[in-house]
C-alpha cells in the first residue's frame, strides 16, 4: 500500500537522521578544536531540531508496528470477546488523541511558519518544524487504518 | 483542598487508560489535555499541547543523548559485535563453575554501560546467552535468572537512559547522577557474581565448569574485551573528566561503537543495510521514548497548574513519620509501579511528585535518583508482573524456559538488589562520594 511505503520512507529518513547526528556533532567538535572562536553558534540548534525529524517522522511507523509502550497484562485477563471490544475502544481513544495531537502540532508549526520563528541563534526554526505536521498526520492515517482493520476483524 | 479533585481525576483516568492497554504516551497526553481543558479551559489546553509539549519538548539538548546512546548499542548488536564479546567472556572464564553466568553478568555490566536500556539489554542477552548456557548444561532457572539480573544492570550502570531521564525531569546535572550510580552499579554486579559462586558451591550440578581453555585463548579473549572496556572508559571518562559534554561523549561513543563493529563485528553482518537498520531501530526507540516525554510534559503541566505536585510534595513531607520510614514506603510504591510500568514512564510521571516530597524532608535529589533507579530495576524483575521477566519469557519459550523457572532464577539476584538498595539508603556516601569528588 502507498501509505506503507510513505511510512517506511519517513522512517528511513528518521534513521538516516539518527546516523547523521553523531557525525554532525563530531564535525562541530573538530571545528571547535581547530578554530576555538569560529564554531557556528547555531550548531546546537540544528542538532536539537533534528530531534523533531526522529520523533515525528518515525511516529507513523511506530503506530504501524505497535511500537509504543503499553501494559497488556490486565487486558489479557479478559475473555476474548470482551477483550476485542476493549481493544476497539482503546484504538478509538488512541485515534482521538492522535487527532488532537496532530491538530495542536500542526497549529504550532503553522504559527511558527507565519511568524517566521527563528531560534535564539537566528536559524529559521519554522522550516524544520514542517516535519511535525507531516509526521503527525501520517500517524493519524496509520491509526485510522488500524482502527478500520479492527472493526473489520470484529465483524468477521 | 482544591488539588484533591484534579489529583483523583488524573490518577484514576491515567491508571484506567494504561490498564485497558492505551499506549502510555497517549494516556498521559489525553489525561493531561482533558485535565487542563476542564480546569483551565480550551485555549490553554490546546496551546500547552501544541507549543509547550509537541513543539518545544523534543528540542531539548539533554534529550539528544537518547538517540546517540541507543544508536551506539544498535551498532554493536546489529553487527554481531555483542556475540563476539560474549564468546570472549566465555573463553576467558572457561573451566570455572558458573563461568558463563559470570560472563553474562560481566557482559550485562559492560553492555548496560553501552546500551542504557534494561529491556534492550535483557532481550539482547537472552538471544545471545540463553541458548549458550543451556547447551553447556546450565540449569534453566540459573540461566534465566542470570540474564534477568544482568539485564537490569543497564538501568543503574551509567550511561543509562533512566539516569538521563531523571536528570531531565528533576533538572539535575546528568553527570552527577551518572557518577552517583557507579559504585552501586558495580556493587550489584559484584553481588551477582558472589551469588553465582555460592550457588555453584552449594548445588554442584547447577552450572558445569566446562573445558578450561588454553592461556593463549584466554589472552586473546582479554584482547577482544579490551576495546569494549575502552569504549566505556572513553564515554564515561570524557564525561567525568569534563573533556566533553554528555552529548559529545555520546557522539564519540557512536564513533567508537562504529569502529568496534567495523573491526570486530561478524563479516556477514557488516553491510550498509545493517547500519541503516541500526539507524531505523534507533529512530523507533527514540520516537516512543520522546512521545512519552511529550505526554508526560502535558500531564505534569496539568498537575503543576492545578497545584497537585506542590501539595502532594507538602503532604508527603508533613506525614507524621520519620524520613527513613517515608522513604521505605515510597520505595515499596516505586517497586510496585516498576512491576507494571515502563522505567521511563515511572521516572517522568511518578518520581517528580515523590521526589519533591522527599527533598522537602532533606534528602539529596542525586541520592534519591540512585535509590529510585535501583528500585525501578528491581520492579522490572519482580514477579508476577516485572517487564524483564516477560521479555525473557518471550525469548525463553524457544528454549523451553518457562515463566516459573525465570522467576525462580531471578529471586537470588533480587535479594542482591535489595541489599544494595538498603546499603545505599543507609550509607548515602556510596552514591554521593564520586559526585562530591567532581565538584
Amino acid at each position: 500500500m502507498k501509505i506503507d511505503r510513505i511510512s517506511d520512507m519517513l522512517l528511513t529518513v528518521a534513521g538516516l537522521t539518527c546516523i547523521s547526528l553523531p557525525i554532525i556533532i563530531l564535525i562541530f567538535v573538530t571545528i571547535r578544536w581547530q578554530y576555538p572562536h569560529g564554531i557556528p553558534l547555531w550548531s546546537e540548534d540544528i542538532c536539537q531540531m533534528l530531534l523533531w525529524f526522529i520523533t515525528y517522522l518515525a511516529a507513523g511507523y511506530v503506530i504501524r508496528v505497535d511500537g509504543h509502550v503499553r501494559v497488556n497484562v490486565f487486558l489479557e485477563k479478559f475473555p476474548s470477546k470482551i477483550r476485542k471490544y476493549i481493544e476497539l475502544a482503546t484504538s478509538a481513544v488512541c485515534l482521538i488523541t492522535g487527532l488532537l495531537a496532530a491538530l495542536a502540532g500542526t497549529r504550532a508549526a503553522a504559527v511558527a511558519w507565519l511568524e517566521h520563528r527563528k531560534t535564539f541563534n537566528d536559524l529559521p526554526e519554522y522550516l524544520f518544524a514542517v516535519v511535525i505536521p507531516i509526521g503527525l498526520i501520517l500517524m493519524v492515517f496509520e491509526m485510522i487504518r488500524l482502527f478500520r482493520a479492527q472493526i473489520k476483524r470484529k465483524g468477521d | 483542598m482544591d488539588w484533591i479533585l484534579p489529583f483523583i481525576f488524573g490518577i484514576t483516568l491515567l491508571i484506567g487508560l494504561i490498564f485497558i492497554g492505551l499506549p502510555v504516551a497517549f494516556s498521559l497526553l489525553l489525561v493531561g489535555f482533558l485535565g487542563i481543558l476542564i480546569w483551565m479551559g480550551f485555549v490553554p489546553s490546546f496551546a500547552i499541547l501544541g507549543f509547550t509539549s509537541i513543539y518545544y519538548t523534543p528540542i531539548n539538548f539533554l534529550l539528544l543523548v537518547v538517540p546517540l546512546f541507543v544508536l551506539m548499542a544498535q551498532l554493536l548488536e546489529r553487527t554481531g559485535a555483542t556475540d563476539v564479546l560474549y564468546q570472549a567472556f566465555w573463553d576467558l572464564f572457561a573451566g570455572v563453575k558458573g563461568a558463563l553466568a559470570v560472563a553474562t553478568i560481566s557482559m550485562g555490566a559492560l553492555l548496560g554501560a553501552c546500551v542504557g536500556s534494561s529491556a534492550a539489554s535483557v532481550a539482547t542477552m537472552a538471544h545471545i546467552g540463553l541458548g549458550q548456557m543451556l547447551t553447556r548444561g546450565y540449569r534453566k532457572w540459573l540461566a534465566a535468572g542470570a540474564i534477568a539480573g544482568a539485564g537490569g544492570l543497564a538501568i543503574v550502570i551509567p550511561p543509562s537512559i533512566g539516569a538521563i531521564m531523571y536528570g531531565f525531569v528533576m533538572e539535575l546535572p546528568v553527570l552527577d547522577i551518572f557518577a552517583a550510580c557507579m559504585i552501586p552499579g558495580l556493587l550489584m554486579a559484584l553481588g551477582y557474581c558472589i551469588v553465582i559462586f555460592m550457588l555453584t558451591r552449594f548445588i554442584p550440578d547447577v552450572a558445569p565448569a566446562g573445558q578450561p581453555t588454553r592461556v593463549k585463548v584466554r589472552l586473546r579473549s582479554a584482547v577482544i574485551i579490551l576495546p569494549f572496556f575502552g569504549l566505556v572508559l572513553m564515554v564515561m571518562g570524557s564525561i567525568l573528566s569534563g573533556i566533553a559534554s554528555i552529548t559529545e561523549s555520546a557522539a564519540f561513543g557512536c564513533l567508537g561503537a562504529f569502529l568496534i563493529a567495523l573491526f570486530m563485528g561478524r563479516k556477514e553482518k557488516l553491510s550498509l543495510r545493517n547500519f541503516l537498520g541500526a539507524g531505523r531501530e534507533t529512530a523507533i526507540s527514540t520516537c516512543y521514548i520522546l512521545f512519552i516525554v511529550v505526554g508526560a510534559k502535558v500531564f505534569s503541566k496539568f498537575w503543576s497548574m492545578t497545584g497537585v505536585i506542590e501539595m502532594l510534595g507538602e503532604t508527603i513531607s508533613s506525614l507524621p513519620l520519620t524520613p527513613v520510614v517515608v522513604l521505605l514506603l515510597i520505595n515499596v510504591l516505586v517497586l510496585f509501579f516498576g512491576t507494571i510500568l515502563d522505567g521511563v514512564t515511572i521516572i517522568l510521571v511518578v518520581l517528580p511528585i515523590l521526589g519533591y516530597g522527599l527533598m522537602a524532608m532533606g534528602y539529596n535529589p542525586i541520592h534519591l535518583g540512585v535509590i529510585f533507579l535501583i528500585n525501578i530495576e528491581m520492579g522490572l524483575t519482580t514477579p508476577p508482573l516485572g517487564m524483564n521477566l516477560f521479555i525473557l519469557g518471550g525469548v525463553g519459550e524457544k528454549y523451553g524456559v518457562g515463566y516459573t523457572e525465570t522467576v525462580r532464577g531471578a529471586i537470588p539476584f533480587l535479594l542482591v538488589d535489595a541489599t544494595v538498595l538498603l546499603l545505599v539508603i543507609a550509607f548515602p556516601s556510596l552514591a554521593l562520594w564520586i559526585p562530591s569528588l567532581l565538584h
